[in-house]
Formats: C-alpha cells, sequence, structure tokens
C-alpha cells in the first residue's frame, strides 16, 4: 500500500520574510486620537446652530404654489382637501385663475340647469299625484259598482 | 422673449377653502338626497307596474262577466 498512500509532499514555497518598518509602511494607530472626536458643540458650529439665520425678502421669493388640476366629473370619489392651511397670501397663475373663473361659470350654469329641472319635477309629481287621485277614484268607482253587480246578481 | 408668469394673489384663501369644504358637504347630501329619491322612485315604479298588471287582471274579468250577462249561449 505503500504506493497508495506514499508520502505527502510539501511545496517548497518559501515562507515570507519580515521586513523592517520605514517611513512608508502603512501603519494602524494602536490607540484613537483625541482630535478625531467630535464633540456636540463642534457639531453644532459646523452646522451653524449659533449663527443668526437669515431669509430672503417675500418680494424676491414669491410663493409659486399652484391649487391642484381640476378633477375629471363622474362618480368618483373626491380627494380630500389639505388640512394645513398656510397663513401666507396665495398666488396662483393667471391662467388656473382664469380657468377656475370658467370653471365657475359652468357650474352656475349647470345649478340654473338643476334649477329649471327640479321645477320640471315638481310639475311631473303634482300631475303624478292628480293621476294618481283619478286613479284612485275610478277603481273606487268600479269597486262600487262591482259591488252593486254583485248585490243584484246574487238576489236573482 | 421669454414670456414670464403672471399670479394672482388671493388674499382670504382660508375663507376660500372653508366655503369649498362646505359646498363639498353639500354635493355629498345632495347625492345621498338623490340616491334616496332614486330608490324611492324605484319601488313606486314596481307598485305602478302591479298596478297595471293588476287592472288587466280586472278588465279580463269585467269582460268575462260582461260576456257571460249579454250573450250567455255563447259560454
Amino acid at each position: 500500500m505503500g504506493w497508495l498512500f506514499g508520502h505527502k509532499k510539501v511545496p517548497k514555497v518559501p515562507f515570507p520574510e519580515g521586513r523592517a518598518m520605514d517611513e512608508g509602511s502603512l501603519r494602524l494607530p494602536g490607540k484613537m486620537s483625541s482630535q478625531r472626536v467630535f464633540e456636540p458643540d463642534q457639531i453644532k458650529e459646523a452646522a451653524g446652530l449659533g449663527r443668526a439665520m437669515t431669509f430672503p425678502d417675500e418680494e424676491e421669493t414669491p410663493d409659486y404654489s399652484v391649487p391642484e388640476a381640476p378633477r375629471p366629473s363622474g362618480k368618483q370619489k373626491l380627494s380630500p382637501l389639505p388640512t394645513k392651511v398656510e397663513p401666507n397670501p396665495l398666488f396662483i397663475k393667471m391662467e388656473v385663475y382664469q380657468h377656475i373663473l370658467s370653471e365657475m361659470d359652468e357650474v352656475k350654469s349647470k345649478i340654473t340647469e338643476l334649477s329649471h329641472i327640479n321645477k320640471a319635477v315638481e310639475t311631473s309629481e303634482y300631475n303624478e299625484e292628480h293621476n294618481f287621485v283619478k286613479l284612485r277614484r275610478a277603481v273606487r268607482g268600479v269597486h262600487d259598482r262591482l259591488l252593486l253587480a254583485d248585490k243584484i246578481v246574487f238576489k236573482a | 422673449m421669454e414670456q414670464m408668469p403672471v399670479f394672482v394673489k388671493i388674499d382670504d384663501y382660508n375663507s376660500v377653502l372653508e366655503l369649498m369644504r362646505a359646498i363639498r358637504r353639500k354635493m355629498d347630501e345632495a347625492k345621498e338626497t338623490l340616491g334616496k329619491i332614486n330608490e324611492l322612485k324605484n319601488e313606486e315604479d314596481h307598485q305602478i307596474e302591479m298596478w297595471q298588471s293588476a287592472l288587466v287582471e280586472i278588465e279580463k274579468k269585467i269582460e268575462f262577466m260582461n260576456q257571460s250577462l249579454n250573450e250567455p249561449e255563447q259560454i
């Protein structure tokens, strides 16, 4: 069996030799320097918390916030209005403003149309009620006469 | 020359927003009422259909009675 499990051959690779430390070699610090530790005051100073805050004038940068685009009509669920209301005045684009005005005119005309429809429905309801009264009267007449006929037929 | 956008300032837009909320509440109310009216109308239509079928049946019976009384030999 010596031919199968013979002696293991050890590769002849030379071991690395140690080198003397010179100026260019990499060194890890043995202990953390005190300059690498940031104190809270230093962070605050770097963030500028101590400095006085300056804001640009309102005239220079007006609020360009634009309201939401008009929603399409239909059976869609209306999205909730923004609850947070800022005290600043609102600036909207002229085109959006004109669009809002035209939409408002259309809404007004639709409401006028609805008012006319309402009157027509009221008239129709009145006519319906009138016709129902006539129908009730006619059916009562039929009923009375049927009772009379019944009495006459059964007498005979 | 590039056209600069023109803005319209709305001072009291809080009240406008409040009005919009009120309008939307009223819209919801109107939709709910319209739904109820529609329901009532459907029910009314159903009752009217029943009326119609009852009237047709009564008419048939009266016609039969009329025929029986006027021309008994025909039956």
